[in-house]
């Protein structure tokens, strides 16, 4: 990861109109990609008295791609609306490669945004919505040509170049959507719930060639997303964000399987929470559940002190044992075949649901409701703790 | 948690609320885009129109005693009263007329085919941009001695001597409702193209039959089109000066042609002032009245 | 009844009639909307078609149906009418001087208007729209004493501001109307591609919300290029536009050229508005 230069001892002035470099000039647009890091410094915006954004901080090296994961209302889509300079924030810095673009519009801030709604100018063809920001630059019509053609070819989208956008499909319309915005260089790419609008079928093969184009290029992307999965199959960071803070920011390994706070492990992925009571078992660790039974674990993460927490377990990590003493009994309420896998829903003794993901071996029939079995912990599994 | 973390009703994000009008912000503000009109306004409607009562308040045009005379005389003169009251019934009857096959009209486009539609939309908004002296001027064909009624009804043997159909309060009625007829159409349209077509389905799915689906669902759910739609044809029907003057004759008088006469055949303009004004002030009573009296059944029915 | 076979199902199907209730009520619903419409269709369409019969008349009244047809009162048209065409002309110049002039002021303030918060925007709407509700002949008259007491009478000066008056609330409506189905969305994408915010205006609002423009201008047009109220007030013995040129004409002697200038007037406007809904979707923009 690059080290930034500390913005707040500030060597350039910070009055924008004497900044020696304006970003545009940085890079021949449509050419070359001169991926820029970016640091956001305690970044906060309130709208009046409702805070959506709570003193931010972070910081996304060059070419790295960070999904801003959350739940709607959660302050993502604001933070990135204040990266492209859309709003200005309340408190805080943003630099985007080393100078504070505080006071920079969003024209001049080499920030490319694709908006959820693609945001096509409806009265121009493709190929002129592709120009547009090249136009708005006033560069020459034959370099602007050379570089539509190429962002087109990126994008596969020659054969529609005089279409206008609502003869376009979803999937189309968001290649467009990307071309336009990559055409003008931008230094860093901000995608605002980039596959929201699209079936799910499409989403998948649109998901594919994002990541390839980011990877192909190098640009540094900031993409906001509610869905889990997006954020964990594309980004190489995540932040995971609730009531306008970072609760954790991670790679996506870390964020599923080492969650730091009760929201992160319940938002990202499904967990079992239980109740119970940590103690110290030699060199592991035991937890005596509120629901009966006990579960021994090789180490406990993130709270390790001994007491009454709460234990988030995925249901991939447990695994049907004999009932006997270090399993939990359970009786199966439900068992839904989902292809390669059965989510099982059982019930504890007391009344408490639990679900059991297994791998679809063949025979479903142990799984009748009603069936008594115990459940175990699978050997290693990383269960989290946290403290209740 | 949605509810929790939305924004404050009411109140835009201050950049958000900049963007929607990027356009022109930074060459020029909101106030001086609006000025010219304002000023225009100012200079030629609101200047005249308050010119205009200040003369009514007067005996001459010389202007010197300030009197309520001209208002005395209008309002304890039968004649006069007859004059206005006359005018506010006919636009009345025009407004419930329109209404009448307006209305049904509407809800035939509502439920066309898109052909139909571009069809019947056109049929709507032509009469609207025709010129109503030539509008007016048909229903002279039509009701005139030789008029297309009168011809009928005597080769039917109905009639033995041509009957006279113009220059009576009916012929005016029927005259109006076809001009402003468009103006209760459209409004009423569109509140209707608003209105979830899954409603309909949901009520006759329900059980409802098409009456009652019709005044229990689409009717009150598309009266504030109604209201529109009512509201400009009652303001523009009171003070249509063609239709009523030509259709009506001289013998059957209303306020803006007695205006128009007591200005300029009769150059009494302090009086020609004193009736414009009182037409004025009636329209915008009833127009606020029943925008209240909407409002307050609104109120009641949504609690 | 009927078999009906599914596979290697065979099923006793009944078919079930609609009960005559149901029946009557449908029909009774449809055929009330049905005639009422129709009448409101023949009221809006006949007398236009009849107008139109009556203008090809071979006599010299405007009985109907007509003894014979010919062209004679289009042929007087051009024969001899120059007061119809002087008035046709001068009725022109008023119409289009006015339209440009309030859809300058008209769309500048709809510009402002349109991002305002809600509430100012209400009060400037209803303000500016007031010419619409109010009766034109007061406005006329209120116009023709302010003009007599500070100007110097009427000329076509006042003639052309009487109109303005009339025919900017209709620009301002359609162009508000357009602007608030401007998606601010497509202004952040511009200006987050780099455009300033001129460019941004003569790229995208303007060709957007162009439409809307147009057909307030063309429906201003008409309702200038229609006006008698205002016209009769403002405007001097000898500008006479043609509005009251073809009502003096009517009300002196039921002169058949009447109808020939109605033929062509609904001609043309009918043209135009079917022009106008291909190009720009007029029928959009008046309700």
């Amino acid at each position: 990861m690059q080290v930034v230069a500390d913005p707040t001892v500030d060597e350039r002035p910070s009055d924008p109109s004497e900044a020696p470099v304006r970003p545009q000039e940085r890079a021949l647009p449509g050419t070359a990609y001169s991926a820029a890091n970016v640091l956001l410094q305690r970044v906060t915006h309130r709208y009046g008295a409702f805070t959506a954004v709570a003193d931010v901080d972070l910081e996304i090296a060059a070419g790295e791609f960070i999904a801003l994961l959350g739940p709607s209302g959660c302050g993502k889509t604001t933070l990135l609306r204040i990266i492209a300079g859309l709003m200005r924030q309340s408190e805080g810095h943003v630099t985007i490669g080393g100078e504070i673009v505080d006071a920079l519009p969003t024209n001049e801030r080499g920030a490319g945004i694709v908006f959820q709604s693609y945001a096509l100018f409806p009265h121009m063809t493709v190929t002129a919505n592709i120009d547009y920001g090249l136009r708005a630059r006033g560069m020459p019509k034959g370099e602007r040509s050379a570089i539509v053609a190429k962002m087109l070819s990126l994008v596969r989208m020659e054969q529609y170049a005089q279409r206008y956008p609502k003869q376009l499909s979803g999937g189309q319309q968001q290649r467009v959507a990307l071309a336009r915005t990559l055409a003008v260089s931008p230094r860093v790419l901000l995608l605002d719930e980039p596959f929201g609008a699209l079936d799910k079928n499409l989403r998948l093969g649109m998901q594919i060639e994002v990541k390839r184009l980011q990877r192909e290029l190098g640009i540094t992307t900031v993409m906001v997303t509610h869905d889990q999965e997006e954020a964990l199959s594309m980004a190489d960071r995540i932040a995971v964000m609730s009531e306008g803070r970072v609760e954790q920011l991670g790679t996506p390994e870390d964020i599923y399987d080492r969650p730091q706070t009760l929201f992160v492990a319940n938002f990202v992925g499904t967990a079992n929470l239980f109740s119970g009571r940590l103690a110290r078992d030699g060199e592991r660790f035991s937890i005596a559940l509120d629901a009966g039974g006990t579960l021994s674990i090789d180490a406990a993460s993130p709270c390790s002190r001994a007491g009454r927490v709460m234990v988030s377990v995925r249901p991939e990590q447990l695994v049907f044992a004999p009932l006997g003493p270090g399993t939990l009994p359970a009786t199966v309420e439900l068992a839904l075949p989902l292809g390669p896998s059965v989510v099982c829903e059982l019930a504890l003794d007391n009344g408490e649901k639990v679900k059991v993901t297994l791998a679809r071996t063949g025979a479903l029939a142990g799984l009748a409701a009603g069936t008594r079995t115990g459940l175990a912990l699978s050997p290693g599994a990383p269960v989290a703790v946290f403290q209740a | 948690m949605s509810g929790t973390l939305a924004v404050p009703a009411g109140r835009l994000p201050p950049d958000a609320g900049a963007s929607s009008g990027s356009l022109a912000s930074r060459l020029l503000s909101d106030w001086q885009l609006v000025l010219p009109l304002g000023l225009f306004f100012l200079a030629f409607v609101f200047g005249p129109l308050a010119l205009l009562g200040y003369v009514s308040l007067h005996t001459n045009v010389s202007l010197e005693e300030v009197t309520l005379a001209q208002y005395t005389k209008f309002l304890f003169d039968d004649f006069n009263l007859g004059v206005l009251g006359a005018t506010l019934w006919l636009g009345l009857k025009v407004t419930v007329l329109t209404l009448l096959i307006g209305y049904p009209l509407a809800y035939l486009y509502s439920v066309a085919r898109p052909f139909w539609q571009k069809l019947l939309i056109l049929l709507i908004v032509l009469p609207l941009l025709t010129s109503a002296v030539v509008r007016t001027f048909a229903w002279l064909v039509i009701l005139g001695r030789q008029g297309i009624v009168n011809e009928t009804l005597l080769a039917l043997g109905l009639l033995e001597m041509p009957a006279k159909l113009l220059y009576t309060p009916t012929a005016v009625v029927v005259a109006l409702a076809q001009i402003e007829l468009p103006l209760m159409v459209l409004p009423i349209i569109t509140v209707l193209a608003s209105i979830d077509p899954n409603l309909r389905q949901a009520s006759q799915s329900l059980g409802a039959g098409s009456w009652r689906t019709f005044f229990q669902v689409i009717l009150p759910l598309s009266a504030p089109g109604v209201l529109a739609g009512c509201l400009l044809v009652y303001a523009s029907s009171v003070s249509a000066f063609v239709t009523q003057t030509l259709v009506g004759g001289g013998r059957q008088m209303f306020m803006p042609f007695y205006i128009y006469q007591q200005a300029i055949q009769a150059n009494n303009y302090p009086f020609a002032a004193a009736i414009a004004m009182i037409l004025l002030f009636s329209v915008l009573g009833i127009v606020v009245l029943v925008n209240l009296l909407a409002r307050r059944v609104r109120v009641l029915s949504h609690g | 009844m009927a078999d009906a076979t599914y596979g290697s199902l065979k099923v006793e199907v009944q078919m079930r009639g609609e009960s005559i209730a149901s029946r009557v009520e449908r029909w009774s619903f449809g055929s009330v909307i049905g005639l009422l419409s129709a009448a409101a269709i023949v009221l809006l369409v006949a007398p236009t078609l009849i107008v139109i019969i009556v203008s090809f008349t071979s006599g010299m009244s405007l009985r109907f149906p007509p003894p014979g047809y010919s062209l004679r009162w289009y042929e007087a048209l051009f024969t001899n009418s120059p007061d119809l065409w002087r008035a046709a002309k001068l009725s022109f110049q008023v119409a289009a001087l006015a339209t440009a002039i309030s859809t300058v002021l008209a769309v500048s303030a709809a510009l402002a208007i349109a991002r305002r918060p809600v509430l100012w925007a209400r009060f400037l709407d209803s303000v500016f729209m007031s010419p619409l509700m109010l009766p034109t002949l007061a406005l006329g008259l209120g116009l023709l004493v302010w003009f007599n007491l500070f100007g110097s009478g009427v000329s076509m000066t006042t003639l052309v501001i009487g109109h303005v008056a009339i025919t900017s609330p209709y620009i301002l409506r359609t162009t508000c109307a357009s602007l608030s189905q401007l998606d601010g969305v497509l202004l952040e994408s511009a200006k987050s591609l780099g455009a300033g915010p001129l460019f941004t205006f003569r790229t995208v609002t303007l060709p957007v919300i162009f439409p809307g423009i147009a057909a307030g201008a063309f429906i201003a047009f008409m309702m200038s290029f229609d006006n008698v109220a205002i016209s009769l007030f403002l405007s001097d013995a000898r500008s006479e536009v043609l509005p009251i040129r073809l009502w003096n004409i009517i009300e002196s002697n039921l002169d058949v050229r009447a109808a020939a200038v109605s033929g062509v007037l609904i001609a043309v406007t009918t043209v135009l508005v079917i022009l106008m809904e291909r190009v720009f979707g007029v029928s959009r923009h008046v309700r």
